[in-house]
């Protein structure tokens, strides 16, 4: 038998080789996640500057019950998980679209394409905040001039929420679906060629083939790759909702999220507790999507699983 | 071999940016003497030439008390969430500015972010004492504990709007002889119409003025802070009555106003995000709001802004709690040498020559100082300071523009303002801790969306309602209790 | 699929490739906007507002920055630094980790990877963290809390451990046997063999690296200490933080910074930054894009 499946001692010293490669991970590790895990107390106390985390004066579920209490935990939950949605159904389709059309033009072609869709990737939710700042200023915005020019009014943007229901999926897509568009296509150009034989010797045109055959082939992929965006779904991209809308306060009723909020309480209203309780409302939340989401993956292709 | 290369590269690369870095924080590791070494955070300009004017501060500081002091210096933006994070990591640091319009004072003391005075003003801080009049002091405590130091300045508040004198005088328009919103509007419209390139207004983001006239206009007294304006008691209200300021007509009316400067295009359209002072800085204005006036104000801002305007008040002089307590300077709680704080504090409240090295820099580098006493600030080396963040700004050279008698002038003004029917009560919002960060919170989204809204009144409701759901009723009970029991007494 | 066609129909092709371009102008045309901007001259835009072309051409904002760099500078040398050493170490310490988690046989390895994943399911959030690493551990402003926190991203040590445990373990077993120890065996022979998903990770890292803005919001206060990201952050939210940091005179009576480029410098620092990495990182797109579908369809 090989050495591999001998009974090996597995103390430290006979594995110390293995130990030291995994050392470094391990401590790290151990010193970002799992040490500042007695911080969560501070969702259960009323935090004192002076006092810090260990002596400041318990309060129970105060903090949480106040959190539920007011429309605050309402409006970010609801903020939270809908634009998830609405991102998945919107990138999913996108991408998958573009894969198809991608998979109908030359090689090369495909190269050019995706090094041009894949400039949003690279760019960070900073940079493309100037972006939007070029297309959404109020005074100068190209948006607006382009309206004035058309004889409309121009909007204030960063202050007019119920636009913004329309730009951050736009955002987010165009930040996104060059990197999705990338799975989907691999997917297709690695489907077994023989598929699309007896169809063209039908004489079905490439609609069809992309619609009835391409398509049905993905079903597994979108499954495991929808299931898992689903798994995160209590968690936002920090960047599109902070940078990308410059913090705009009035329009925090479409663009604060469990994460956006967090942040602001901590640092700029200065309510650690607060905070802390919604931090780990969301913590746990995702806990139980993520074991759920996982376990119905396994289900469809057991090779997917994580743990 | 390409590897190779690009390894080395790196390496090199690494090595570059590595020293560069680290050069650049070695200045601060060079003093192993038996100073005590003393921070101090501030709101204002960073200043360029802030460091050789700390060299003669130092080496003063070191003769007289044994310290070396280190002021940082944050944005006008920034100083709130610097501060913010610094206290909710618990950071060391010895004084910072804190006051109801920034750093909160209130709401950061009473969640343990400083430490009680009382017994240090009483060893170290002999000359504040005896300088300010001990009824101010109410401002400055929590639960009976003074745990801030009131800086000696101006104590009557007056906001006001500044007109820059040329236009004023270009197209006629005088201020004192406005009698309704209209007549100050119709000036903006000249300007708009006919100056390309200056905007006719910055301001008013803060604030409930319905009535742009000093006769009209009754001030607000906040009870939470500055920013926190949505309960207050009314200036001529002797009952002491809380009031939901949102739910008045009062509020109402400005916001009407300013949403209607806004869409006249008097206003830059996204003046909410915007800083006063860089933008009458940067860009040419014809107005802009003056968050005090005090005597002297018009010279103050020809030096600042090399403007010459024409002030004038938005309401009556008063004097209230926030007034009084408008600057503050405050020891941290975990300050390690809070007695050398205090120390350093009465130097610079009692001695003139640190206070105005402090203020104005080293006198014939930065400033000459004339023979009747008037500080000339030098064009190419210049470096100034917030003159009402060092203690007692009575110590003060005299700045072109200021009248000779200024100080006195701002005592008698002081005398005769009105004072708030709340003066000296402090909130301890414990109690209702949850519901005044959530109403705070509130607070500042909608009041700035009120501005922008296409339907005011439907704001104005929505905004009530978040309110209510989120205790502003309770808050107001709280308060009213605390009010009826302080002035009872 | 096209090689099946024989008979290419053009106008669906047409159509096809008149979507993509569509596409593709929508991924560029706001960076060519901010360009545009960049170039432009500043009371133009005061005048009359940005514009798809520059009215006026002007190299105003370039040159006050290139005059006036030392920020700028520094924050390169900052963003490189962490960039480089970052990535490095984290490559370095996630090939290691994911080796290790390939060894089944190695029982440990089990509660290792448990370990390392189980962050993946479950965080303390920002508050705890926030708090631990300024109060306890004093990280604040430190370039060390910039680099620690991304050592080891599970989801690319995911990516590697699925690309190693591929290794045939017939090659580990034979060095073994000719008396190699575990280290020698990880590097002489589990790293070479790994090379494409560590290119690929690696890059992963440095873009992760270099684009963070996260950390330093967090912890960083010093000036001296801001990385790109952040200067960008700080300009983009402060109006007229650019033009005030450039030329800080207290009075303003020195400078009428009215007249300096504003917006338009706004914008160009924005392209100095974007720039090299619309330039370097197409090179290595498909290492990039090997990784995505690798990492993904194996998850």
């Amino acid at each position: 038998m090989s050495f591999l499946a001998t009974k090996r001692k597995d103390s430290l010293i006979d594995r110390r080789g293995l130990w030291l490669l995994a050392i470094p991970a391990l401590v790290i590790t151990i010193l970002m996640q799992y040490m500042p895990l007695p911080g969560l107390i501070i969702a259960f106390k009323n935090y004192n500057y002076g006092l810090g985390m260990w002596k400041s004066t318990w309060s129970g579920f105060s903090n949480f019950k106040y959190l539920f209490s007011t429309d605050i935990a309402a409006r970010i939950t609801f903020n939270t998980i809908s634009w998830n949605l609405i991102f998945i159904v919107l990138t999913h389709t996108v991408a998958i679209s573009v894969a198809l059309l991608l998979n109908e033009v030359s090689r090369k072609a495909v190269k050019f394409y995706q090094t041009i869709y894949f400039f949003p990737f690279f760019l960070s939710w900073v940079i493309a905040a100037y972006l939007g700042l070029a297309l959404f200023n109020g005074d100068k915005g190209i948006l607006n001039s382009i309206l004035n020019t058309l004889g409309r009014e121009g909007i204030i943007w960063y202050a007019k929420p119920e636009v913004w229901k329309g730009i951050l999926p736009i955002a987010h897509l165009w930040k996104q679906f060059g990197y999705v568009a990338v799975i989907y296509y691999t997917a297709l150009i690695g489907l077994n060629p023989q598929l699309y034989e007896a169809a063209m010797l039908e004489g079905a045109n490439r609609w069809q083939m992309a619609y009835r055959i391409s398509v049905p082939q993905l079903k597994q992929l979108v499954v495991i790759l929808v299931m898992m965006d689903i798994g995160r779904i209590f968690r936002s991209d920090f960047g599109l909702f902070y940078q990308f809308t410059r913090n705009s306060s009035m329009l925090y009723p479409v663009t604060d999220v469990i994460d956006t909020y967090v942040y602001r309480a901590l640092l700029t209203l200065g309510d650690p507790g607060m905070a802390a309780a919604a931090g780990l409302y969301q913590s746990l939340v995702a806990l139980v999507l993520v074991l759920v989401t996982n376990k119905i993956v396994t289900k469809v292709d057991s090779e997917s699983r994580v743990f | 071999m390409r590897t190779k290369k690009t390894v080395i590269m790196l390496i090199l690369i690494l090595i570059v940016a590595g020293t560069a870095i680290a050069s650049g924080k070695q200045e601060a590791e060079e003093q192993p003497q038996e100073l005590v070494k003393l921070t101090w955070h501030q709101i204002g300009n960073p200043q360029e030439l802030l460091p050789e004017v700390m060299v003669e501060v130092n080496k003063y500081l070191a003769e007289k008390i044994g310290v070396e002091l280190e002021i940082i210096v944050h944005g006008w933006g920034d100083y709130n969430t610097k501060m913010q994070t610094m206290h909710a990591a618990g950071e060391s640091f010895d004084l910072c500015f804190t006051s109801g319009w920034a750093n909160p004072f209130i709401t950061t003391a009473s969640k343990g972010a400083y430490m009680p005075l009382d017994d240090l003003l009483e060893e170290y801080g002999k000359d504040i004492k005896s300088k300010l009049n001990p009824d101010y002091w109410e401002a400055a405590k929590i639960n009976g504990q003074i745990m801030a130091i009131i800086n000696l300045q101006i104590m009557s508040n007056q906001r006001g709007i500044a007109i820059v004198k040329k236009y004023a005088d270009k197209y006629d328009f005088d201020p004192q002889k406005i009698t309704e919103n209209k007549d100050l509007f119709d000036f903006f419209e000249k300007v708009k119409e006919n100056e390309d390139g200056v905007i006719p207004f910055f301001g008013l983001d803060e604030g409930i003025y319905p009535d742009l006239n000093s006769e009209k206009s009754i001030y607000w007294d906040v009870i939470i802070g500055e920013d926190d304006d949505y309960i207050g008691v009314r200036m001529d209200d002797n009952t002491k009555t809380v009031i939901n300021t949102i739910a008045t007509d009062d509020y109402r009316r400005n916001a009407e106003s300013v949403s209607y400067m806004l869409k006249a295009g008097y206003l830059p359209s996204d003046f909410v995000t915007l800083k006063l002072d860089e933008e009458v800085k940067g860009k040419e204005y014809s107005a802009f709001v003056m968050t005090r006036i005090k005597p002297g104000v018009e010279g103050e801002n020809k030096v600042r802004y090399n403007k010459d305007t024409i002030v004038f008040g938005l309401h009556k002089p008063f004097t209230s709690t926030g007034s009084v307590s408008s600057t503050m300077t405050a020891i941290g709680i975990n300050s390690k040498n809070p007695e050398k704080a205090m120390e350093l504090y009465n130097l610079v409240y009692s001695d003139p020559y640190l206070y105005n090295l402090l203020v104005f820099g080293v006198e014939g580098v930065h400033y000459s100082l004339g023979s009747d006493g008037y500080v000339e600030q030098n064009a190419d080396k210049s470096y100034s300071l917030p003159a009402w963040q060092f203690g007692n700004q009575f110590n003060a050279y005299l700045m072109p523009g200021q009248e000779p008698d200024v100080w006195e002038q701002t005592i008698a003004l002081d005398k005769t303002a009105d004072a708030s029917p709340i003066l000296g009560f402090v909130f301890d919002p414990s109690p209702v801790r949850n519901e005044v960060a959530a109403c705070n919170a509130i607070n500042t989204e909608y009041r700035t969306t009120s501005f922008y809204s296409d339907n005011l009144d439907e704001t104005l409701n929505e905004f009530k309602k978040s309110m209510a759901n989120a205790g502003i009723d309770k808050i107001i009970a709280e308060a009213q209790k605390q009010i009826d029991a302080w002035a009872g007494k | 699929m096209k090689r099946l066609y024989k008979k290419q129909n053009f106008g669906s092709l047409g159509i096809i490739h008149f979507t993509l371009i569509l596409l593709a102008l929508v991924c560029i045309l706001p960076l060519l906007f901010v360009i545009s901007i960049s170039f432009s001259e500043e009371s133009d835009l005061i005048k009359n507002g940005y514009s798809i072309f520059p009215r006026t051409f002007s190299l105003a904002a370039y040159k006050m920055i290139l005059e006036n760099s030392e920020q700028l500078v520094r924050s390169y040398l900052v963003s490189i630094f962490i960039s480089v050493v970052g990535s490095i170490s984290a490559l370095t310490i996630s090939s290691m980790i994911a080796y290790v988690m390939t060894r089944k046989d190695f029982k440990a390895s089990r509660m290792i990877t448990f370990l390392i994943f189980f962050p993946m399911l479950f965080q303390a959030g920002l508050v705890p963290f926030y708090i631990y690493v300024v109060k306890f551990l004093r990280l604040k402003n430190t370039l060390a809390i910039l680099i620690i926190p991304y050592l080891v991203t599970p989801w690319l040590v995911l990516l590697l451990k699925g690309y190693m445990s591929q290794i045939p373990k017939s090659i580990i077993e034979s060095s073994w046997m000719e008396g190699a120890s575990e280290l020698t065996i990880f590097i002489r022979v589990i790293v070479p063999m790994s090379k494409s998903a560590l290119a690929t990770v690696g890059l992963f890292y440095l873009l992760q690296y270099w684009n963070d803005w996260w950390l330093s919001l967090l912890f960083i206060s010093d000036d001296s200490m801001q990385p790109l990201q952040l200067l960008l952050q700080r300009i983009l939210s402060n109006a007229e933080f650019l033009r005030s940091s450039l030329f800080q005179s207290a009075s303003g009576v020195a400078v009428d910074i009215s007249k300096l480029p504003g917006d338009t410098a706004r914008m160009a620092t924005a392209l100095l930054v974007a720039g090299p990495i619309l330039i370097v990182f197409p090179f290595f797109q498909r290492y990039l894009v090997r990784g995505i579908t690798v990492g993904s369809i194996k998850g």
